[in-house]
């Protein structure tokens, strides 16, 4: 049996920053699944990463390689290819590889870092037949962008996620045809510069409140059947229309990947479908920490690395001292917002707090309040909040001691 | 001249109002500096940074990110693409390595975005 004090389950980028976080004061093991580190990284060969971070505008494998060689450099024990079967509340692991056979790890606290995964097809029920020539937008991009295959030459996307408006655009450059983006809600899932630079730049159509109603093909796509919905997003009758394909792509959403953390009755936040976390990003299990797109799907990276790094830093303390917890305030999520997280404050002796929320409805003149019951203790004013765009708000150490009620909760309201 | 451009330095995509009176040009609606210059230059000479692959032999895989060192102009985004298609280079290459100069005369280096180690170092 192998032992440490904090393994880490997963090497993209959340998992790379808090195994550097935690290296810093403990013994730290990374398991990777794949080949190599960096997660989805290495195939987001697009620009946009690190500006929070780094200020300035990097591409995904810079941003990966950042923290990859900051790893090379550091103690932590990597291993690579290697799949964890099992986990249990003592901390004990199981994982594989074609090395080691079975291993068995005992640690003092777990990072989870495995990510999220898209949705598929069968997530989103589209009838018609089975034929080849359907991808998940994630997959066509590591198709295109790692293993220089075309997936097709006429494209039909359907959602206008991130990956997807991205894949618009790299599929337009690797000269394909992009028929259309067809996304079912009344707007954009994706960042709006991405609708801007990736589909307004090349002229590529996004047809809101359509979707895609039938697949034809025997062996290869033939074509889709795409169908405007109303506002209950129900097909409408007689607005069918046949476009004809040989690639249709799926950019229907992220799901955070918790396979492992439903093996130990860790308490899930339906809301974000990952584990709920306090403000030291720990799960309802003592020592078995979350942080990235397992616990709730980001924008941005950099948000994920900093978060990763609060996992990193408390599960490396955690090792040290099992630190006390004091009490409980609830982080409730109000008027307009979909969910919080963290979900819970446990100890509000800090220097700072970030929250991080979706709105669920678009507002202009918004007000974020923050409520100590009825007594609001923070207010942000934003001109414009948008569902696809997540919102952080920070309390202050001053904000933070003189709260008095075990209910935190956050409202966004319109100001005029 | 009157122009409507939506911000693309980060996510919160501002909508920026940019009016142009002789030499004067005023701009409203952005939230910080990058803001304000992405909008002179959008109207003026919209430009991108470039990012693709090349292919890459005696890699430890098969290609090779890449991007341009600063932003070029938005017309020859695509160009710059069929251009870096015809190439090929030769694993090891360290990320940030010049990969080709001055594409299509834009002043601009493409360089690699990653480390690829070449198959024998394994």
């Amino acid at each position: 049996m192998m032992k440490t004090d904090v393994t880490v389950i997963g090497g993209g980028p959340a998992g790379l920053a808090a195994a550097l976080k935690a290296a810093e004061k403990a013994d730290v093991m990374l398991l990777e699944r794949n080949k190599e580190l960096g997660g989805i990284l290495p195939q987001c060969i697009h620009d946009g990463f690190g500006n929070f971070i780094f200020k300035k505008m990097l591409t995904g494998p810079e941003y990966a390689q950042h923290y990859i060689d900051k790893i090379k450099k550091s103690n932590i024990k990597v291993k690579t290819e290697t799949t964890v079967l099992e986990i249990d509340t003592n901390k004990n692991i199981i994982a594989t590889n074609s090395i080691d056979g079975i291993m068995e790890i005992q640690a003092e606290s777990i990072i989870l870092a495995m990510g999220c995964r898209e949705r598929t097809r069968s997530q989103i029920l589209v009838p018609g037949t089975r034929p080849a020539g359907i991808y998940t937008a994630g997959t066509a991009q590591r198709l295109i962008n790692i293993d220089g295959v075309m997936p097709g030459e006429k494209i039909v996307i359907l959602g206008s996620g991130d990956v997807g408006l991205i894949m618009a655009r790299r599929f337009t450059l690797e000269g394909a045809k992009v028929e259309g983006v067809y996304e079912i809600m009344p707007r954009p899932s994706g960042l709006t510069r991405n609708v801007v630079q990736c589909l307004d730049d090349y002229g590529i159509p996004l047809h809101l409140s359509h979707t895609v109603t039938s697949i034809k093909g025997k062996k290869r796509v033939e074509g889709v059947t795409v169908t405007k919905v109303d506002e209950s997003m129900k097909p409408v009758k007689e607005t069918e229309m046949f476009i004809p394909c040989d690639c249709l792509i799926l950019a229907v959403g992220l799901i955070p990947e918790n396979e492992l953390s439903k093996q130990i009755n860790i308490i899930m936040d339906e809301r974000t479908k990952g584990a709920t976390v306090n403000e030291r990003m720990e799960t309802s299990v003592p020592g078995i920490f979350a942080c990235g797109n397992v616990v709730h799907v980001y924008d941005l990276v950099d948000d994920v690395t900093i978060t990763a790094e609060i996992a990193g830093k408390n599960a490396a303390q955690y090792v040290k001292e099992k630190p006390e917890t004091t009490e409980e305030i609830q982080v409730v999520a109000g008027d307009n917002i979909g969910y919080v997280v963290p979900q819970i404050i446990n100890n509000r002796d800090l220097d700072s707090v970030t929250l991080y929320f979706r709105v669920q409805r678009e507002k202009k003149d918004a007000s974020i309040v923050v409520l100590d019951g009825k007594k609001q203790v923070f207010e942000k004013k934003e001109r414009i909040v948008k569902p696809p765009e997540m919102i952080k708000i920070t309390l202050s150490k001053k904000t933070l001691t003189a709260l008095t009620k075990n209910e935190l909760r956050i409202d966004v309201r319109c100001r005029k | 001249m009157n122009d409507d451009v939506t911000c693309i330095s980060c996510p919160l995509g501002c909508r920026i109002h940019v009016e142009k009176k002789g030499d004067r040009i005023t701009v409203v609606g952005h939230m910080c500096k990058k803001g304000e210059e992405y909008a002179i230059q959008e109207v003026k000479d919209p430009r991108r940074v470039l990012t693709t692959t090349v292919k890459i032999e005696g890699g430890r895989q098969c290609l090779l990110p890449v991007r341009s060192e600063k932003q070029i102009p938005k017309d020859l985004v695509k160009k710059c693409v069929i251009e870096l298609s015809k190439i090929g280079i030769k694993a090891p290459i360290k990320c940030g390595d010049l990969v080709y100069k001055n594409i299509l005369e834009t002043g601009a280096n493409i360089i690699a975005t990653r480390d690829v180690e070449s198959v024998e170092k394994k």
